[in-house]
């Protein structure tokens, strides 16, 4: 728990203060970046230098600094895994909670809603979706939300079951409460637990999502560094210089696994 | 003059193939500031039927089928029909002209708000005004229903009191925009016998100072004899015997009513069994012909098996679903 706090705060602010961290002009002359480049700008001096002093995880093929293009990756990793993520809740919350919480013919029309999006193999339906809408950082976290959504509907969907039947909902209509106000006031807060839970989880598939895409190419363009294309540049190259798969494969790694520790610890509460 | 006047009431539900009928045509009327008390057996429909003055049957299992709910506003020549109202209407109406309150007053609570801030809401949602006038409305309602250091208590949640208070919190909530009706849904049965006593006492002052009908739902006949000016006693579904609490408890003219009050524990007579009820209630999905109560009824002739009994068939003056009261 507290190991993958730490992580994943570390990572949040590595990812805001990325233009300071590694750039190759600074913003004012009291403070220069710590690593002194830009992650697009080359140098072919250096070209697939291993990790060194100046280089602190080497350079790539068209000599760029590791480090600051994974610096600048977390940027676009975190903020696809929280993006894609806010939609699949929102998404989830409401088609669950209008199941959940109305019944009948609603509760009829989503749940086959979402026994047919689980139907589909999500990471080929992402892919088929993408080349369909083209690759772009707006696009993948579009569809990456829009297509993890059912599990989250399901959850929410079975908590209001239950929750519904429950008495205060009944004295809260009493008192004149509406619909809306029951599920959103006095629904949601009750399965925020939950919630939390599955949105660690998902963050974390979510990043690894990109991740895979950007691996094969279906991710952001090689303009923006995002460490799955980082590492699919770099596996060209695994034999000759293993620090373009190290770096990237760990930022992944680490940061999959700090959210699924926090979910892991926030189910065990 | 009547403020609500329950017509031919009638409220189903839906049980696979079955109908259960709940409440089966029940008429009653309630004055401006008279209690009424409705006693019956667990599942003899007195909180389906008053859960449906207020529209709360949720439709996933049943609906109220006929019937009509005359309410007078004031300041109207004409009653409104509640059930021929839109839903939008409705709800401006529940805790604002009609409240409720519940059985259980842990589970009526929403336990992740204060109970501060379930109060609030009813005041915000019917009356509004700024945070702070609805805080010291808040405030005032708690000081009303007896609650002590109320400053302190505003923020509480419901796990943080007490049953008791929990339930002076739930009449709070209700009274707290001066409904002109309040229906209480078995008020003390999750209480202590000394706490009981408290609310009930509570709710008589209550409806005296703020002059507002009370219509208490209970099977406890000594809760009704202190409070109630009228009783109805419902049997599977009907309203089988009305009057005022003296007709019914010095004069019980229907066999259920009679053997009700012989089956009351007494001072006068110690030692000794208390009189039961032989049988049990029959199921509200396979009711005999005729009258309900006749399999367990000393006075059953052939005449009780066949056709609905009418309202008054032995012409005692008042309601009294029995030929031989």
């Amino acid at each position: 728990m507290k190991v993958s706090v730490i992580i994943l705060l570390l990572m949040t602010l590595t990812a805001l203060a990325a233009p300071f961290l590694a750039n190759d002009r600074s913003f004012s002359s009291l403070l220069s970046p710590p690593i002194p480049y830009h992650p697009n700008s080359t140098d072919s001096d250096a070209i697939l230098t291993p990790p060194n002093r100046s280089h602190l995880l080497g350079t790539d093929d068209i000599g760029r600094d590791v480090l600051a293009q994974l610096i600048w990756g977390t940027r676009i990793s975190l903020s696809v895994g929280l993006v894609a993520m806010s939609i699949a809740l929102t998404l989830g919350i409401f088609l669950g909670g209008i199941a959940g919480y109305f019944g009948g013919i609603w509760d009829l029309l989503i749940s086959r809603l979402i026994e047919i999006f689980s139907c589909f193999p999500t990471f080929f339906f992402i892919l088929a979706l993408l080349s369909f809408v083209g690759p772009s950082l707006l696009n993948l976290m579009i569809v990456i939300g829009g297509t993890s959504w059912p599990g989250i509907a399901r959850l929410v969907r079975a908590e209001f079951f239950r929750l519904r039947e429950e008495e205060f909902v009944k004295a809260a209509s009493a008192l004149g409460a509406g619909s809306f106000r029951i599920l959103f006031r006095h629904l949601l807060p009750n399965i925020v637990r939950p919630l939390v839970v599955i949105a660690s989880f998902g963050i974390a598939a979510a990043i690894l999502g990109e991740a895979s895409l950007s691996f094969l190419g279906f991710g952001v363009r090689p303009e923006d560094p995002s460490w799955g294309s980082l590492l699919a540049s770099g596996e060209a190259y695994w034999d000759v210089a293993w620090w373009l798969t190290l770096a990237p494969g760990s930022a992944i790694f680490l940061t999959v696994t700090a959210f699924n520790l926090l979910g892991e610890s926030f189910r065990n509460r | 003059m009547s403020l609500l006047e329950v017509k031919h009431l009638e409220t189903h539900f839906y049980h696979e193939k079955s109908v259960i009928k709940a409440v089966d045509g029940v008429s009653l009327y309630l004055a401006k500031g008279e209690a009424v008390g409705i006693v019956g057996e667990s599942g003899c429909g007195k909180s389906v039927f008053a859960h449906s003055l207020l529209r709360l049957i949720p439709s996933s299992h049943g609906r109220i089928v006929g019937g009509a709910i005359m309410y007078h506003l004031p300041h109207q020549p004409n009653p409104i029909d509640l059930m021929k109202l839109p839903e939008e209407k409705m709800r401006s109406l529940r805790g604002k002209r009609m409240a409720m309150i519940f059985q259980e007053p842990m589970t009526s609570l929403n336990p992740l708000s204060t109970i501060g801030d379930q109060i609030a809401e009813a005041i915000a949602l019917h009356e509004g005004g700024s945070r702070a006038v609805i805080r010291d409305r808040t405030l005032e309602m708690l000081q009303l229903v007896g609650i002590p250091v109320p400053e302190k208590r505003i923020d509480a949640f419901p796990h943080e009191l007490s049953g008791g208070m929990r339930q002076r919190a739930m009449i709070a909530m209700a009274l707290s925009c001066k409904p002109d009706i309040l229906i209480a849904d078995e008020p003390t049965t999750a209480l202590d016998v000394t706490i009981q006593a408290q609310i009930l006492e509570l709710l008589a002052k209550l409806r005296e100072q703020l002059g507002m009908a009370l219509l208490l739902i209970t099977h406890d006949l000594g809760v009704v004899a202190e409070v109630a000016h009228r009783v109805m006693v419902m049997y599977a579904g009907k309203c089988v015997e009305e009057g005022t609490v003296q007709e019914i408890f010095h004069h019980p003219k229907h066999p259920y009513t009679q053997a009700l009050l012989r089956a009351l524990p007494s001072f006068g007579k110690r030692g000794g069994k208390l009189p039961t009820i032989p049988g049990a209630v029959p199921s509200l999905a396979h009711l005999p012909e005729g009258c309900a109560f006749q399999d367990r009824c000393p006075k059953v002739q052939e005449r009780c098996r066949k056709g609905a009994v009418p309202d008054d068939p032995s012409h005692v003056g008042r309601l009294v679903r029995c030929y031989y009261a």
